[in-house]
């Protein structure tokens, strides 16, 4: 991993259109937040990693071999609709 | 086959799963379908339409994922959602933050992460319309 040392204001860029600057750092330590502003043409997703993590995982937890929906689904739906109509 | 969707990029946590059938459930209509993988049949996910249950779901469609599956506005895709169905279906979830975009035309399809915080992976399905004991009397 390329390791880079920024002050305020300094930005790094990542090829010709990706640009990552420094916009405010606040508190010490492990309670430190920097803040970043992030300029990328449109077609680059900016993701929080976390998200991206999450979205992995949910699709993990949520993959399983083909199989009929649950009845108690299936009911659930219809009571549902039912209620709409009433 | 005509339900067959290109996914060019795979699914998140799933990259090389690239061709997905879109199946009908039993009783599920258009609200709940299958979505399973042409290359790995033992991976199946099950697709919620979120706007049978999200009604107010509308979330902002980056052009460049559209254009990734061959749309040009976001009346050409349908969104599907990512459910997640425990044993207990009331506690059914589904991924509102990463929809799949599907386009009937071109037959590409694709899931997106969205920027938009007020979206979450784990929405719960019903808990929203749980009737108060209040409404019930009246």
């Amino acid at each position: 991993m390329l390791v880079l040392s920024r002050r305020l204001n300094e930005s790094i860029l990542i090829g010709d259109d990706i640009e990552i600057k420094i916009v405010q750092v606040r508190g010490n330590g492990p309670q430190a937040v920097v803040r970043l502003g992030i300029t990328a043409p449109r077609s680059v997703t900016v993701l929080r990693k976390e998200i991206y993590d999450e979205v992995v995982a949910a699709n993990r937890q949520s993959a399983q071999p083909p199989a009929a929906l649950p009845a108690a689904l299936l009911e659930a739906l219809k009571d549902r609709s039912s209620g709409e109509d009433a | 086959m005509e339900n067959v969707f290109e996914f060019p990029a795979g699914l998140y946590g799933f990259p090389d799963l690239k061709r997905f059938v879109v199946a009908d459930v039993p009783g599920g209509g258009d609200v709940f379908k299958q979505l399973l993988a042409l290359d790995q049949p033992e991976v199946g996910f099950t697709l919620v339409y979120p706007l049978a249950f999200f009604p107010d779901y509308d979330p902002d469609i980056p052009p460049e994922d559209l254009e990734a599956v061959g749309a040009e506005n976001p009346e050409q895709v349908l969104l599907y959602a990512i459910a997640r169905v425990p044993e207990s279906v009331q506690e059914a979830t589904a991924n509102l933050r990463a929809p799949l975009l599907f386009n009937p035309f071109t037959r590409k399809a694709r899931q997106i992460i969205l920027s938009d915080d007020r979206y979450q992976t784990r929405e719960r399905l019903f808990h929203r319309m749980k009737p108060t004991p209040h409404e019930e009397a009246l």
